[in-house]
């Protein structure tokens, strides 16, 4: 056989080797072409990795000895044993051998068939030495891909602004939000590393971070839904709400009651004069009237949780539904010693629930008076209203304590107080707000507000001007 | 000046019939173990010399080999037919005594041609026996020298070992021929392959021609004779700092730190085949 038939032969059936095994059924078929065997066993490690054929284990004691021997002299030999002759092929890449091949034949092996054994043996161990690196490097990267993609965070790299890689969760978040790669966009660009970003019913944290790969600048991203973890601390928060309503109502309930209980008992077994029992019982009827604010506003809580608070438009003068409540907050603007201005005579009507928008105005003027800020010399509570011609602009301004930035925008939350701790500084259920935007909004109007701390609160309400 | 009397000087010995033989017999790919053991059989004393070189430490093989035929299918036809060249450049050094020792001479051969083996090994060079051979055959020039001039290559060799200047540039630098140059001639007139040839003349420096097909054997063989150098020291009779030629490392692709892994290695390896390189093949004929 010539050397170039062995090649292309070799080249043939390397081409077909998928793993190990496979390459070892190629050798055997290649060596059979240069020489006529009886049996071949391939050993690695000390143990039968391969025999061909399948059943014909060749005799251990007839070479054991010399395994050694061709490890550390890398060639291939022939042991003659008897009439024919054991062949050892040792498999090696560089000075690590892989395995050797042990074959039988009858045939006394020439100096070519010892040179192309020798031949073969250099071949198939680049050959085996590169399929075990490929098998080794396909087991890192299938590794490392079932990682990153049993990963619950979603990561991305950016190359050039374009999406290199992504795993499974990045492309199923993306694929559900896509308005999540327009926020990544610009963060990118904004040089934080950080963030939360809030979409219609979801919440994402996120990192971006600039690192150094195969030579260049890429952009690591990774996603994190945190939307779950998001409702539970909101679920917890209205939990703790909640808690804190019914310690703060009950405290409100039995505050008027209380006081009506000790002022009757009073009545009841101390003479007393005319006068003293009427000044007495002013102050009993003063706390019913209290107790029975509470209880509508509970009562009004209830109706806008069930949906069930209903409103009836009328034509009202919005001037005389002013004046009304400004004569209902009087009493308490006197105690708090608050100014209440009000300049506006025009007739204004417009078409809405009147009970509902005096308890609307009534509201927001108590709140006023009792948000007061005692530390000033005058407190002033001013109410105004604009007319644009679509719609009718109810001002309440104060100079009060003002809001916190940061908590403006829960004060229409359900038995949200600012104060939430248990203080009981400011009485007050935490209904109120909630209950005025549920009636400004059954007008078709809406309420909103504006504050300084520790300067100033203006609340406006817009109604349209039916 | 030598080179023209190569031919000429009967001093000169030239490898008899039976060693062309074995030579030819050997390279002849379809030779079988039986002819090659029937044509080294004729010297009788040959067979055992070989066989008792085969038996030594340097090829540690694990049972004693009794029959020829044997070890020329276990360790090969060319490591047999190296064997056999070794026998024949172990006599040609001893045919005639001068004023150097030959049997240093002979060391020298001995560990650069193994040392060449496995610094093919070393580095996955599959001509691994030819290597063995070009190294058995590099300083060959030297023992033309010393048989034509005698005092000659005394002179040159204590120069060497005053100055501490390598021969090699000792003769580059007088102008004349260079044992490399007549090695060269030598092996060409013996008929040897281009290979030996080219390894004879660029051994001491193989970038002066980086083209040589052969430039990888050519650095083996350089390298192998700067550890055979370093390891004992004199033998080549040149002295001095040995020259490495930085083409080596471009050519076999080594980097500088494989020098050292390689010389801890050697040192192994030279234990082991001290009885090869020191014992030699005329002492003993017996197995």
């Amino acid at each position: 056989m010539e050397v170039q038939q062995l090649l292309s032969k070799y080249m043939l059936e390397i081409s077909k080797v998928t793993d190990e095994k496979s390459l070892y059924i190629a050798i055997a078929e290649i060596m059979r072409k240069v020489v006529d065997y009886k049996a071949l066993n391939v050993i690695v490690q000390s143990s039968l990795f391969y025999a061909e054929p399948a059943d014909q284990i060749i005799n251990e004691e007839w070479f054991i000895d010399y395994l050694p021997w061709v490890e550390d002299r890398l060639s291939p030999t022939f042991l003659p044993v008897d009439n024919w002759y054991v062949g050892l092929v040792p498999i090696f890449k560089g000075v690590k051998l892989l395995s050797v091949i042990v074959l039988t034949t009858s045939e006394e092996p020439t100096a070519e068939v010892i040179d192309y054994l020798q031949l073969l043996s250099y071949l198939s161990g680049l050959t085996l030495e590169n399929l075990r690196l490929l098998d080794f490097v396909d087991n890192a990267r299938e590794y490392s891909e079932t990682v990153l993609n049993l990963s619950s965070d979603g990561i991305i790299v950016f190359y050039k602004g374009e999406i290199e890689f992504q795993n499974v969760k990045s492309s199923e978040i993306i694929k559900n939000y896509p308005d999540i790669l327009r926020e990544i966009e610009t963060k990118i660009d904004s040089n934080e590393e950080f963030f939360e970003i809030e979409l219609p019913n979801a919440f994402f944290s996120m990192s971006v971070k600039k690192i150094q790969l195969q030579g260049e600048e890429r952009i690591l991203v990774t996603v994190r839904n945190i939307t779950s973890e998001k409702e539970v601390q909101k679920l917890r928060e209205v939990d703790k709400i909640k808690t804190n309503f019914i310690a703060n109502i009950s405290h409100e309930l039995r505050t008027p009651l209380t006081a009506i209980k000790a002022y009757t008992e009073t009545i009841v077994n101390v003479p007393m004069t005319q006068d003293e029992i009427k000044e007495f019982s002013e102050t009993i009827y003063n706390q019913s009237l209290k107790l029975e604010g509470i209880l509508n506003d509970l009562l009004d809580f209830s109706q806008l949780e069930s949906h069930t608070l209903k409103i009836v438009k009328e034509p009202t003068n919005i001037h005389d539904v002013i004046n009304d409540s400004i004569l209902t907050v009087n009493h308490l603007a006197s105690q708090y010693d608050v100014k209440i201005e009000f300049n506006f005579d025009q007739d204004l009507k417009i078409n809405c629930d009147r009970k509902r928008i005096e308890q609307v105005i009534t509201n927001l003027l108590t709140n006023s008076i009792k948000f007061s800020d005692k530390s000033k010399e005058e407190r002033v509570a001013k109410i105004a209203i604009e007319n644009d011609g679509d719609f009718v602009k109810i001002i309440v301004e104060d100079n009060g304590i003002g809001i916190p930035a940061d908590k403006i925008d829960k004060i229409f939350d359900k038995f949200y107080r600012v104060d939430s701790d248990l203080t009981y500084s400011i009485p007050g259920t935490g209904l109120g707000l909630a209950i005025v935007k549920e009636i400004v909004e059954m007008h078709n109007g809406s309420i909103s507000v504006e504050s300084e701390e520790g300067k100033w609160t203006r609340v406006t309400v817009q109604l349209p001007n039916e | 000046m030598i080179k023209e009397l190569l031919d000429v000087v009967s001093e000169i010995p030239t490898p008899d019939a039976l060693i062309q033989q074995i030579i030819s017999t050997a390279s002849n790919p379809n030779t079988s173990a039986k002819e090659l053991e029937k044509v080294i059989s004729m010297d009788v004393g040959l067979s055992t010399k070989i066989l008792k070189l085969v038996n030594s430490a340097y090829y540690g093989l694990p049972r004693k080999i009794t029959k020829l035929s044997e070890a020329i299918v276990i360790v090969g036809f060319k490591t047999v037919r190296n064997l056999a060249l070794s026998v024949f450049t172990y006599s040609a050094l001893h045919s005639r005594t001068t004023f150097i020792d030959h049997d240093k001479l002979w060391s020298h051969f001995m560990l650069t041609s193994i040392l060449s083996e496995q610094i093919s090994k070393n580095i996955g060079f599959m001509n691994r026996e030819e290597v063995f051979l070009a190294g058995l055959m590099h300083d060959i020039g030297k023992l033309a020298i010393d048989l034509i001039f005698p005092t000659y290559i005394l002179e040159l060799s204590k120069a060497s070992k005053e100055l501490g200047i390598p021969m090699f540039k000792i003769e580059y630098e007088l102008g004349v021929e260079s044992h490399t140059e007549i090695g060269a001639e030598l092996l060409r007139i013996w008929k040897f392959p281009q290979e030996y040839v080219d390894v004879a003349y660029l051994h001491q420096k193989p970038s002066l021609n980086p083209d040589s097909p052969y430039i990888e054997m050519c650095c083996i063989v350089h390298l192998a004779d700067l550890y055979s150098n370093i390891l004992i020291p004199g033998t080549s009779l040149s002295y001095g700092n040995s020259y490495l030629d930085p083409i080596v490392f471009q050519i076999l692709g080594i980097k500088p730190s494989s020098l050292k892994l390689f010389y801890n290695d050697f040192g192994r390896v030279y234990e082991r085949s001290k009885d090869l390189i020191f014992g030699g093949v005329e002492s003993e004929t017996g197995v």
